[in-house]
């Protein structure tokens, strides 16, 4: 039971700290090439996005993967039961 | 120890049906935190009450530290304890929005709350490239909370551990791994909580107006009593009042500022409007010709500075004999006594001899050449990184290396976060797998309430300084430029310096740790508020301090060898007792070398992160991940990116051998860890993978933590 869940920890995992990796040093690589200029705030964007827009990105994944392993822990606690009593009888 | 999490995650359950989100907290704890946050309201209304009907600005810092204090203590003895459980992780039952708060107290320290919103306001977006910085911290200290979350966190709390070393005794097995673990952290602990009780030394002092060294000591105090006898379940609660305190100190002059401004107290949604202004008032600044006359005699006095420098005994000999010269004028002449005296302190404070001169001096030439550049040497604030992409060869030099300096500064930062032992040990509290998760999520929330603000009130007050301050006359500046001064000359200085009787930009220097403590008064509020935000840095301090200074005693009497042999006859509430003495011990020797003054907040506080990054997250991430991690190479892992850290940070502060700049790849020594990090892992990898081929007899059986 326990490996058929892996895959998808691992996924959510890899691609929540690449998003991680891409809103933080992505965003600061690029802060002077075509980030800055972008007209989605009053600002410069890339300013926007390492004081604040980050931050708020960092909080969803961890807010996302939290939800998600939570979900499938509290699923997979009421499973095993079910399945060991079951067993026998069929 | 690696008993299923099931056992522990019944406990708080079973009174409470199944949570909604979040692992809802009991009764009593909410009514207790409602409370709180009156009381401190209440103490706060009381306080502006007595200010109002004539309380004296000498009694409000006082009144302030010692309610801090108290209350500190006050949580330790009705928390006290010497259960094991109690103490070492608060008996595992913490519900994650307390859980979640407590962290966020433990994490902001005296540097997240003096310093970064003054560092923002120095550095704009990076700093420069010998001085990376600005959002590098706000990023770096809140995305190491994603790798705490998504690697480390859940993890280590289904081990059922105490302390962080205790994974690396449960995972790898043997006695290496777990002593060289507790080292690093006691090493990475240590400086980091020197820092704190800096902090705690220069915000009490300011407060009370005693000396360093006894402001030390009456912050510590509060600490001791409050570690020592709760442990844990003392810190915790008293890091969630903490935290209470903090973010109502920080909320309150951020949204009176931004209200001031532009008519709208949510600070870090409207502040955008400012940057634009700030752009063009910088435009100003920099064409002004009062502020280029300013630049020049700066740029004049370091020139001159450097001929002396040329010949610093002969230098030094003219100007003493100058300023005796003029003195015995003055004497002569029956001049005014304080004229005299100002020219004898001047005489007396000329350096001894010429290895301190020539020091002073080139410090000096530094700070004028930086003043000499436009705005101060401050770079425009939105402008990410020095230099320019596509100007000169120097310019696009100067661009990669500020912008390779302050990514390697975010990595430390962020990577650190995941390996400080501090932070860690918190999330054992929760009661469950589950409930680290949540709290993790708050910790995360509750820190951005304070960061998001703080890019914020860098901005205003820079428009404040910009708009209002500069252009001021010298004969009616603000009061609480001069109050300020005068406790320390390295906070604020001002001085007319092409004597036209107007403050230019170029003219005031504002010190890092000032921004914060000096906003309530820019912001034209009463002093009581002034009192509160410095009650807040000593907050944030103390609640730091607390935690790693458990931390530190934890590891040292749980996890270290030369314990080992006489503790096993001891029951463990003895080693509860050894570990309260162990803690003040260590605290005395913290504030010892904190009185020694050795170092800025901000350099010490990376530094650690450093450290911690280095020495402890590769071997932890692979002994997690990957099973094949051997205890071998865990020890090797640590050792490796320990010794390179330290070597990185050592060769730098000599100032490398033989004259060649030390540096790899211009990167500061503060990011040590950039490097520390990646030689971990790679001698952990390539370690562990040899002892994998050897026959199994040498081989460990390591205990993977099963199912993360």
């Amino acid at each position: 039971m326990e490996t058929s869940k892996r895959p998808l920890q691992g996924w959510l995992r890899a691609v929540l700290l690449l998003l991680v990796f891409c809103v933080s040093f992505g965003g600061c690589f690029f802060a002077r090439d075509w980030i800055a200029p972008l007209p989605i705030w009053g600002g410069p964007f890339s300013y926007w996005l390492a004081a604040q827009g980050a931050v708020l990105v960092f909080i969803l994944v961890v807010g996302l993967y939290a939800a998600v392993m939570n979900r499938r822990d509290e699923a997979l606690d009421e499973k095993p039961p079910q399945v060991l009593e079951a067993g026998p009888h069929v | 120890m690696k008993s299923p999490p099931k056992s522990s995650k019944q406990a708080p359950m079973s009174d409470k049906p199944a949570p909604l989100q979040g692992g809802l907290f009991q009764n009593y704890q909410l009514k207790g935190f409602f409370l709180l946050v009156l009381g401190v309201l209440a103490f706060l209304g009381v306080m502006a009450w007595a200010e109002f009907h004539g309380l004296s600005r000498r009694w409000i810092g006082p009144i302030f530290l010692f309610s801090i204090v108290m209350g500190c203590a006050a949580l330790g003895i009705v928390c006290r304890t010497t259960d094991p459980e109690e103490y070492y992780v608060a008996g595992r039952r913490i519900p994650p929005f307390f859980n979640g708060m407590a962290a966020a107290a433990d994490w902001m320290s005296a540097a997240s709350f003096i310093s970064l919103a003054g560092a923002l306001y120095l550095q704009g977006f990076s700093g420069s490239r010998g001085e990376p910085g600005g959002l590098a911290y706000v990023l770096g200290w809140t995305g190491g909370f994603c790798l705490v979350a998504l690697l480390i966190a859940p993890p280590l709390r289904r081990m059922n551990l105490y302390t962080v070393p205790d994974f690396f005794a449960v995972r790898f097995g043997g006695r290496w791994p777990r002593v060289i673990a507790a080292l690093a952290a006691v090493v990475c602990s240590f400086t980091y909580v020197v820092a704190q009780i800096y902090g705690v030394g220069l915000i009490a002092s300011r407060l009370t107006g005693v000396q360093f060294e006894i402001g030390i000591m009456l912050g510590l105090g509060g600490v001791l009593v409050c570690s020592f006898l709760g442990g844990m379940r003392a810190i915790t609660w008293t890091q969630v009042a903490q935290y209470v305190v903090m973010f109502l100190t920080f909320l309150i002059p951020v949204s009176w500022l931004a209200y001031k401004q532009m008519g709208n107290p949510l600070a870090p949604l409207v502040y955008g409007q400012q940057l634009g202004k700030i752009a063009a008032l910088e435009d100003k600044l920099m064409a002004s010709p009062q502020e280029k006359q300013v630049q020049r005699i700066y740029l004049e006095r370091a020139q001159n500075l450097q001929i002396k420098l040329e010949n610093v005994e002969l230098a030094l000999a003219q100007e003493r004999q100058s300023l005796q010269e003029r003195l015995r004028v003055m004497r002569q002449n029956d001049m005014d006594v304080s004229q005299i005296v100002d020219v004898s302190r001047e005489l007396a404070n000329l350096p001894k001899d010429a290895a301190t001169a020539r020091e002073k001096w080139r410090k000096t030439i530094q700070e004028d050449l930086q003043r000499a550049q436009p705005l101060g040497g401050m770079p425009r604030h939105t402008q990410a990184f020095q230099g320019d992409p596509d100007g000169t060869p120097a310019e696009q030099t100067l661009f990669s290396q500020s912008r390779l300096n302050f990514l390697a500064l975010m990595f430390c930062l962020m990577v650190g976060t995941a390996g400080l032992p501090h932070l860690l040990t918190r999330y054992y509290t929760s009661p469950s797998v589950a409930d680290t998760r949540r709290s993790v999520v708050w910790s995360l929330v509750f820190i951005a309430l304070v960061y998001l603000s703080a890019p914020a009130l860098a901005v205003l007050v820079k428009f404040e300084v910009m708009n209002n301050l500069v252009g001021s006359r010298f004969d009616d500046l603000p009061v609480w430029i001069l109050q300020w001064a005068k406790v320390d000359p390295s906070l604020v200085s001002v001085s007319d310096v092409n004597n036209d009787g107007i403050l230019q930009f170029g003219e005031i220097k504002l010190g890092a740790d000032l921004i914060m403590l000096a906003t309530p008064e820019l912001g034209g509020l009463p002093y009581v508020v002034s009192g509160l935000v410095a009650a807040g840095g000593l907050a944030a301090a103390l609640s730091t301090a607390d935690g790693l200074l458990l931390t530190i005693s934890n590891s040292l009497v749980r996890d270290l060898h030369f314990f080992e042999r006489w503790r096993k006859n001891q029951s463990p509430e003895q080693r509860v007792i050894v570990s309260k003495f162990v803690l003040m011990v260590v605290a005395m020797l913290a504030a010892f070398v904190a009185a020694l003054k050795p170092s800025q907040i901000l350099p010490l506080v990376t530094a650690s992160f450093s450290l911690a990054a280095s020495a402890l997250v590769p071997a932890m991430v692979l002994g997690i991940f990957w099973k094949g991690a051997q205890r071998a190479g865990a020890v090797a892992g640590m050792l490796t990116g320990l010794g390179v850290t330290l070597y990185y940070l050592g060769v730098n502060a000599l100032g490398g051998f033989s004259g060649s700049d030390p540096r790899w790849w211009g990167i500061e020594p503060v990011c040590a860890g950039v490097f520390g990090v990646p030689a971990g892992l790679l001698a952990t990898v390539l370690v562990s993978a040899v002892v994998g081929r050897w026959p199994d007899r040498f081989k460990e059986s390591p205990t993977t933590p099963h199912q993360i």
